[in-house]
């Protein structure tokens, strides 16, 4: 059945700017957390297209333009940082790089590393031209964003999981100090980056409540998280934040942390976070990765933005449509496009909420 | 209770508590005591790890606190092992092929798993991570094994899980082994659908899992 793709009348950046302001805007945006199958979209390796500027740019307009998104981006995910302090990567052909070797033996180890030249070390200076092309091709009409690791998670890369996760039990102030590394690590990146207007976004997924208990999140990826996001703040708005998995224990601090905007995972329920947090910050989410967008047809993406609109058009401060992480490399192209397709056709502002499924008063 | 018995406690307590130098002094009572071994690791480490996998169960325990426990749990293993008593009707070993399929390179529920069979007693051939579906089948076949124990974390790579059924099929082998799976996205009905012997939530649930699975094995021999 054909459904006519209600046509946009602002740009995504006009867009994005009304939702920020407060101003009245088209329809929802939304964030299909377009990473590497961008790739796909131009027929490249994603093993080339994460090493290469012009391939990253490329493949991210490609895919803006094809699935009519409203965001593009960079990722230099929870390894950007590591890489850029020694951790070594495997670039698989068609998969997301993984850790190849760890740059650190032992916790304390961070001591003989020096804080990385964002022009020079890792994939940096890739990320930041790659950030450049895009705001020069597509920024005037597309928000662009720069998605980098968070403290607990580049102290994860650098370390490896088992070595770290004891010390927080074992050293725990090596770990702070480790902590504390990484986001001076960071920070001449946020810097470079900010100089391009990017909007940003920080990835913390070992600090998911699937991994550490909430005293340990408390103690030690709240603070650093918080520091993080002040660095960001110098420079450019609150940044969105993303935690991966169960996060419905430190949803309350998530926001303490001074972001700008929550993304949330689907192990969490929207209505739940809209509750909890809806009045204090702007919700973006959640959109099942694997079961809708990888293993689920048209209809069940459709089906998915129902429940997600119904569950959080209402959000007192805000909501974004999304996904609940990133989108799977080997999602079927059908089902990105019955993404773009079901926003419009259910997320036209004024929100129609008999059509998402509330019930009619 | 009997020494012998508040030995078990103290040791089941130590592993719970992740006290690595408890563990290393009981288990050396243990030796010098002459009590038997194997049963200070069952019922003392063994115990230990099984409550601790409990209170991961009930998240009270997290990744880190498991690792801990199971650091205790080894530095006891490494002194008591050695003197456990060769019985001459040894009951067999059981072994386990484990693995976590390709494309995917988390690891820490598999080597949960991992250990806790490790120490109930099973031998294990642990392949690592981002395993291609036919190392899994030739790996199971060379050491003869009992189980092969898939895990993953991404719901993009449970097809692999999926080809290792259908290599032992297309093999003609695939009644010589018991099939588990477990991680993240797998489910009951996924395991269900591509003929596996069976599903885990979890660590514990697997040990419970694959002791049931060769105990069947065992009795329908």
């Amino acid at each position: 059945m054909a459904t006519a793709i209600l046509q946009d009348s602002m740009t995504p950046l006009e867009r994005l700017g009304a939702f920020i302001q407060g101003k009245p805007y088209d329809r929802i945006p939304f964030n299909a957390f377009m990473g590497d199958h961008a790739a796909r979209v131009i027929d490249a390796k994603v093993s080339d297209a994460s090493r290469s500027a012009s391939l990253l740019a490329k493949a991210q307009i490609a895919a803006y333009r094809h699935y009519k998104l409203d965001f593009v981006g960079v990722q230099a995910g929870h390894l950007g940082v590591a890489e850029a302090l020694g951790t070594e990567l495997e670039f698989p052909d068609d998969c997301t790089a993984y850790v190849k070797k760890f740059a650190l033996d032992h916790v304390a180890d961070f001591k003989r590393l020096e804080v990385p030249n964002p022009r020079k070390a890792g994939r940096f200076p890739v990320f930041l031209e790659a950030a450049e092309i895009l705001q020069q091709e597509v920024g005037s009409e597309v928000p662009v964003g720069m998605l980098f690791g968070g403290p607990m998670s580049t102290a994860y890369s650098l370390l490896g999981a088992e070595r770290l996760l004891k010390s927080l039990l074992t050293d725990p102030e090596l770990v702070h100090e480790l902590l504390d590394f990484c986001i001076e690590s960071a920070t001449p990146f946020i810097r470079e980056a900010a100089k391009l207007n990017v909007g940003f976004a920080i990835v913390d997924p070992v600090s998911s409540g699937s991994v550490m208990s909430y005293e340990l999140f408390k103690k030690f990826s709240k603070p650093a998280l918080t520091k993080l996001i002040g660095r960001v703040r110098e420079v450019s708005a609150p940044p969105m934040l993303h935690i991966c998995g169960n996060t419905r224990k430190i949803i309350g601090d998530m926001v303490d942390t001074g972001a700008g905007v929550l993304s949330l995972d689907n192990s969490v329920d929207l209505a739940d976070a809209k509750k909890e947090v809806g009045s204090r910050i702007t919700l973006v989410g959640n959109i099942r990765p694997a079961d809708t967008m990888f293993l689920g047809t048209s209809q069940t993406v459709e089906e998915n933005v129902k429940e997600c609109l119904l569950k959080g058009h209402d959000s007192p401060h805000g909501y974004i449509l999304a996904l609940g992480c990133e989108l799977p490399i080997k999602t079927p192209p059908e089902n990105v496009h019955a993404l773009s397709q079901a926003v419009r056709k259910y997320g036209q502002f004024p929100y129609q909420p008999e059509l998402f499924g509330a019930l009619a008063n | 209770m009997s020494d012998q018995k508040l030995l078990h406690k103290d040791l089941s307590d130590a592993v719970v508590e992740m006290d690595e130098q408890k563990v290393i002094t009981l288990s050396q009572k243990v030796v010098d005591q002459h009590l038997s071994a194997f049963e200070a690791i069952d019922q003392g480490l063994a115990h230990g790890m099984e409550r601790a996998g409990k209170l991961f169960e009930d998240e009270e325990y997290f990744v880190p606190e498991i690792l801990l426990c199971s650091d205790a749990l080894y530095a006891g293993l490494d002194i008591l092992r050695p003197h456990v008593e060769k019985k001459a009707d040894a009951a067999r070993i059981y072994k386990v092929v484990i693995g976590v399929v390709q494309g995917d390179t988390h690891d820490i529920g598999k080597n949960l798993v991992k250990l806790l069979t490790d120490a109930s007693g099973f031998e294990i051939h642990d392949l690592g991570r981002d395993v291609a579906p036919q190392a899994f089948v030739d790996k199971a076949r060379e050491v003869s094994a009992d189980v092969i124990a898939l895990s993953t974390l991404m719901t993009t790579t449970m097809a692999g899980m999926q080809s290792v059924v259908e290599i032992l099929k297309t093999d003609g082998v695939r009644d010589q082994f018991k099939v588990v799976v477990g991680g993240g996205p797998v489910s009951k009905g996924f395991a269900d659908r591509i003929g596996a012997d069976g599903y885990a939530a979890n660590a514990a649930e697997a040990v419970t899992l694959i002791k049931s699975l060769v105990g069947e094995a065992a009795r329908a021999a």
